[in-house]
């Protein structure tokens, strides 16, 4: 479990730290697998319901969601990041903040028995990393990588607070990526197409919110007595 | 009190099916007009069931999300219904008339919020909730924005439009304020727990405040007017009709309802109502006399009548703070007296501005001259609203602005010093505004109507539209009614008066009414001789006395070699003496070439004036909370990324704060 | 409505005209001049009277309607005076405003009907008038506001027959202040000199004068007979003021007394109209509003003393 919860919080400091897109497609599949056989490590015992858990989630996440971001990929005819808002070091840097943070609040949560606290840390880490490589990274694959991270973050501190009906739960959680992301492999087709690039950053062009004129509150357009000629042409 | 309901929501009702039929034009403009009709008709018998037959009509309770509101139909209430009633039927009349399928862009949306308005100030009279209150007041406001952005093509409507948008809203805060000072005092959002409720010492002079501000909005109160002029005049007239004959009364409405509310009315209130009444009602006379577009004009008359108004509750609730319950009554009736009035005279006005509108193309007076030969009815019906409105006999405006002198006479014959600074101010100030409102409607009375035409714009006689005859003269008959018989009116309307002390233990006796209804009687009597002798001599002297009258030569024009109709004076011309003695008021900003040579060839001359409150006070301030608000355009910047890390770190530092504590 | 007031209404009515032919004797007499005659203006209206009028092609209907219209305005105002001393013919609480207003619709009827015929003239008459009859209103209210507080009533009537001349011996300067200001509001109100000269018709002089200039016959007589009786309204006002006519017992007494004093106002203003040239255009707002000031100015004489 410990072991698990490490090689977790190595392969998102990883993506962190890695420019390369397609390493970090595969480190993200590494890390689906690791989710994987999570559940058969936690200790709930080998029931069928566990392997079920287990195999969609290796298939789902290790294998059929990281095969079409690759397709994304080779479509889109990228190879690496642009440089993102906060630089790679930095990024690895910010990485092991967050470990500390998410360290810090599961201490101030847990007091109790029956929660394994280091899957829970890995939990809010993975969590964390998503939503950072969301919000610094400009690609918009790399967005949805750190979407799927965000979405295994969430699915290992379920696990690690163990509750009775955590099958469902994980099982509805496996849905809600599944289909996050397949949505997301289809918007990357269209944006590509749509404005040749899959940068972010460029969004915010799209914005049609303009300034209100000043011009307007200095008494000159207000004197409406003026607009009567203007206005007399129309009718 | 169902079958106010039924006519509010039948209204409304209307209004939805115009709006959905706004394809086939003329059944819209049935549907709108025809549920306007029906809903005031109906709605005539309860007001007529609650102001005359003194009946008291069953609240009926409707279920809010908030709360359950109770909608009742009370003396003061249906009073106010009174204008609604009046000027949303002859306006809906006009409109119908007007609207011309086949030039007319959207019938529909124009009929929905019609009817919106008027179903949505019906409402607002009624409620006896401060929930439905407020909704309605929403309702009526958002309904009127559509209507002033009606002609949306022009800029100037739109314009106007967005500044009547933020002034009644900036009001509109006043009044929620208001009503949860009220509310959380009493403990319920119904207005009887209002009355009963243990206010604290210093929160009664907040919400008459509150209250004057939020209201003092809608009603023109300086310095919360400068939307009210662009608005009227922008809006189609029938609309500009029911604006400052029906909307700004709404205004009255609530600040009396908010007076009711308060056990203990301060005589510093009275003294606020009565000096900023009479600054408002001259400031509005005295830049009123530089505009020169018709309809802003009628606009400022309304505000100066507003003026006239809070004059008469200030001296009311002056007289009612020194046991003075004779003069007080006489102040309060002659205030309800002048709201009922002024509703009558000003629509009137503003129909008949519409009605030259639609001939000639143009509200500007200079531009004008001469219609009155070929509009003879809306020139007889503009020259009747024209007297009522300066205050003169023999109509209806003179007998209310009678009794506000008539309370302010009586405070003279008191001996304290604070009777007689009042008994001055009425006097005085009433008199000034008689005079100046006398200059500016004989001005814009004779540049449009009388003359010749000062342009070469030739008068559409084909857009004449004559149909419209028929609402112009109803209101000028209501007018000539009103007057005459006006001794009628009174003991109604000191129905009303009494329910608007009743809160502070005070009962007007009954004589009072005979005691002003006796000048008012005579009053009345004068005006009817006056106008019959008038029409009797006119009749006899056209008929034997001008026999063989010529009326073939021009005007006697001193030996110019070439008399125009440009010699004529012009409005900015007729009232130049009067803009020169306010010159520091209205900031008269004239630009011209100084005369140099002893023949000059070209020169030009150039008066303009903004309205000084908008330009020295609202303009300037505006400006300042805009440079301060720009720093916060920063955030707008369409900049994913940053959006998605506001969210996390939000999260973040709930997660904290929850971890934390 | 009694005798005394029916027989005020019909002397007022045909004694009327002679006012002006008394002050046009006076300002002859400081001329060394013999004058026109004292029922000049009699002569004059039956003259006009008799002969039919030529309207302009601009005028409408109203330059016929209104000289009737301010005929009988004045007319009915004549009712609200009081008689002789005694009791108006039509009396109750605020008859004053009533009368101040119904000349103020006569006003309104000079003004628009003076736009009727497209003169610059007659424009520029009328813009001065409404002009200064806004300011004059406040004034004349203003010396109304003391003799209200002085005898706590509010009939024309009542306030004058309680003016005792107790009151005047006691406050000379009261009743100089109220004096001067209700005289300028009369020269004002009939367009006299200082404000306006009825004798000539050049453009900086004139206020009324030009307003009337396109009347002719049948309604210039009317006009005439119309201003003749403000005027007259406007004297018995003052002459009413001043002199109290409780003390004065039998009707012819009064009678008398009052047509001397309604000559000594003739005369008075003769005088003025003689001694004084017209003030300066852009001077006269400031003398109405200054004679308003002084009655502000006796009416805090009168709190001060009580």
């Amino acid at each position: 479990m410990n072991s698990i919860a490490t090689l977790l919080a190595l392969t998102s400091l990883f993506l962190l730290g890695s420019s390369r897109l397609s390493l970090a497609i595969n480190m993200v599949a590494f890390q689906g697998f690791l989710i994987g056989i999570l559940p058969l490590v936690s200790g709930h015992g080998f029931t069928l319901e566990v392997l079920i858990l287990a195999a969609t989630g290796i298939i789902m996440k290790s294998i059929a969601l990281p095969h079409m971001l690759r397709k994304a990929l080779e479509k889109s005819g990228t190879k690496r990041e642009v440089e993102p808002y906060i630089s790679f070091g930095a990024s690895i840097l910010s990485g092991i903040l967050l470990l500390f943070v998410s360290g810090w609040i599961v201490s101030r949560l847990t007091q109790d028995e029956g929660i394994v606290s280091s899957s829970l840390i890995a939990g809010f880490f993975l969590l964390f990393t998503g939503l950072f490589t969301i919000i610094t990274r400009k690609k918009a694959l790399t967005q949805a990588l750190g979407f799927l991270v965000l979405e295994n973050g969430v699915y290992t501190a379920g696990l690690s607070l163990g509750s009775e009906f955590s099958f469902m739960v994980e099982l509805g959680i496996l849905l809600d990526v599944f289909v996050g992301i397949f949505l997301m492999g289809i918007m990357l087709f269209h944006i590509d197409n749509e404005f040749d690039h899959i940068d972010t950053d460029r969004f915010d062009a799209l914005s049609d919110l303009e300034l209100p004129d000043l011009e307007l509150l200095n008494g000159n357009v207000l004197n409406l007595d003026q607009e009567l000629d203007e206005e007399e042409g129309a009718e | 009190m169902d079958l106010f309901l039924s006519a509010v929501v039948a209204i409304f009702v209307g209004g939805i099916i115009a709006l959905f039929t706004g394809k086939w034009r003329g059944v819209s403009n049935f549907f709108g007009a025809f549920s306007c009709f029906l809903g005031t008709i109906f709605a005539l018998k309860p007001i007529y069931d609650v102001l005359i037959a003194n009946k008291t009509l069953e609240a009926i309770t409707i279920a809010l999300p908030i709360c359950s509101a109770s909608v009742s139909l009370d003396k003061i209430s249906a009073f106010f219904a009174l204008p609604i009633v009046i000027l949303g039927f002859i306006s809906a009349y006009f409109a119908a008339v007007t609207v011309n399928p086949r030039n007319e862009q959207h019938p529909g949306a124009y009929w929905f919020f019609y009817n919106l308005l008027i179903a949505g100030m019906l409402s607002l009279v009624a409620s006896s909730n401060a929930v439905l209150f407020i909704m309605s007041w929403e309702i009526m406001s958002v309904a009127a924005y559509f209507l002033i952005a009606h002609r949306d093509e022009m800029n100037t409507a739109r314009n106007a439009a967005w500044q009547f948008l933020v002034a009644s809203h900036i009001g509109t805060t006043g009044i929620f304020f208001l009503f949860a000072i009220l509310a959380s005092a009493a403990g319920g959002f119904q207005f009887e727990t209002f009355h009963s409720s243990a206010l604290a010492e210093g929160s009664a002079a907040v919400i008459f405040f509150l209250a004057l501000f939020g209201f003092g909005v809608k009603v023109g109160f300086f310095p919360l007017h400068i939307w009210m002029p662009d608005s009227y005049t922008f809006a189609d007239s029938h609309v500009s009709a029911v604006l400052s004959g029906a909307m700004s009364k709404m205004g009255f409405y609530g600040l009396i309802r908010v007076l009711t509310f308060l056990p203990v009315h301060a005589e510093l209130w009275g003294w606020v109502l009565l000096f900023g009444g009479l600054i408002t009602g001259i400031y509005a006379l005295v830049i009123a006399l530089v505009k020169l577009d018709l309809k802003k004009v009628i606009s400022y008359s309304s505000m100066e009548n507003a003026g006239i108004i809070l004059m008469a509750i200030g001296t009311g609730i002056l007289a009612n703070r020194w046991n003075q319950p004779l003069i007080a009554f006489t102040a309060f009736s002659g205030a309800l007296l002048h709201i009922f009035n002024h509703a009558l005279c000003k629509g009137l006005l503003f129909l008949c501005a519409g009605s030259v509108y639609f001939a000639t193309g143009t509200r500007r007076q200079e531009q004008m001259g001469g219609i009155g030969k070929s509009m003879p009815v809306t020139a007889t019906a503009f020259g009747i609203a024209s007297i009522a409105i300066s205050g003169l006999p023999p109509f209806n405006n003179f007998i209310s602005e009678f009794l506000i002198f008539m309370s302010g006479l009586k405070a003279a014959s008191l001996s304290t010093p604070k009777s007689l600074l009042l008994s001055a101010a009425v006097l005085l100030g009433l008199g000034l505004i008689g005079g100046l409102a006398a200059a500016l409607f004989t001005r814009s009375f004779g540049l449009v109507f009388l003359g010749t035409p000062r342009t070469n714009r030739r008068l559409n006689t084909k857009n004449i539209k004559s149909d419209v005859n028929f609402t112009l003269i109803i209101l000028s008959a209501a007018i000539i009614a009103a007057s005459i018989f006006a001794p009628m009116l009174i003991s109604p309307f000191a129905g009303v008066v009494s329910e608007i002390v009743k809160p502070l233990g005070i009962t007007y006796d009954p004589a009072y009414i005979a005691t002003i209804s006796a000048p008012v009687k005579i009053i009345s009597l004068f005006s009817l001789a006056v106008i019959l002798i008038t029409c009797i001599a006119v009749f006899i002297k056209s008929k034997f006395l001008d026999k063989n009258q010529r009326s073939d030569a021009p005007t006697w024009d001193c030996g110019f070699l070439k008399g125009t109709p440009r010699i004529q004076y012009t409005s900015s011309s007729f009232s130049e003496p009067a803009n020169e003695v306010f010159v520091s008021v209205n900031r008269l900003h004239i630009r011209g070439e100084k005369i140099k040579e002893l023949f000059p060839a070209k020169s030009s001359f150039h008066t303009e004036a903004t309205d000084s409150a908008e330009k020295h006070l609202f303009i300037p301030a505006f400006n300042i909370i805009n440079k301060f608000l720009i720093m916060f355009r920063g955030f707008q910047h369409g900049k994913l990324h940053l959006y998605i890390f506001y969210i996390a770190v939000t999260l973040l530092a709930l997660l904290i704060w929850k971890v934390v504590y | 409505m009694n005798i005394t007031s029916i027989i005020f209404i019909i002397v007022s009515f045909l004694a009327a005209p002679i006012l002006p032919g008394l002050i046009n004797k006076t300002k002859a007499l400081f001329g060394g001049r013999q004058g026109p005659r004292v029922l000049q203006l009699y002569y004059d209206i039956f003259k006009l009277a008799r002969k039919t009028p030529t309207y302009s092609k601009t005028a409408s209907a109203l330059t016929r309607i209104a000289p009737v219209a301010i005929a009988v305005s004045t007319l009915a105002a004549l009712t609200l005076v009081p008689s002789f001393f005694n009791n108006s013919a039509i009396h109750f609480t605020g008859d004053i405003i009533l009368m101040a207003y119904l000349l103020g619709l006569g006003r309104f009827f000079m003004v628009t009907a003076a736009l009727d015929r497209g003169s610059a003239f007659e424009g520029m008459g009328a813009s001065r008038e409404v002009l200064y009859s806004a300011l004059a209103e406040p004034s004349f209210f203003a010396g109304l506001l003391i003799m209200i507080h002085e005898t706590a009533s509010l009939e024309l009537s009542e306030i004058f027959s309680k003016l005792s001349l107790n009151f005047w011996q006691e406050n000379p300067a009261i009743l100089f202040l109220i004096l001067c200001s209700w005289f300028v509001i009369l020269l004002v109100e009939n367009a006299r000199i200082p404000i306006d000269d009825p004798n000539t018709h050049l453009e900086l002089t004139m206020i009324h004068e030009v307003m009337i200039l396109d009347y002719g016959a049948k309604d210039l007589a009317l006009i005439e007979y119309a201003s003749a009786l403000k005027l007259w309204i406007y004297s018995a006002l003052i002459v009413g003021m001043v002199i109290n006519g409780e003390i004065i017992t039998s009707l012819t007494m009064q009678i008398a007394i009052f047509t001397l004093g309604m000559a000594i106002v003739a005369f008075v203003i003769g005088t003025i109209e003689s001694i004084t040239a017209r003030i300066k255009l852009v001077f006269i707002p400031k003398f109405i509003v200054g004679s308003g000031a002084l009655a502000i100015i006796a009416l805090i004489l009168k709190v001060a003393g009580n």
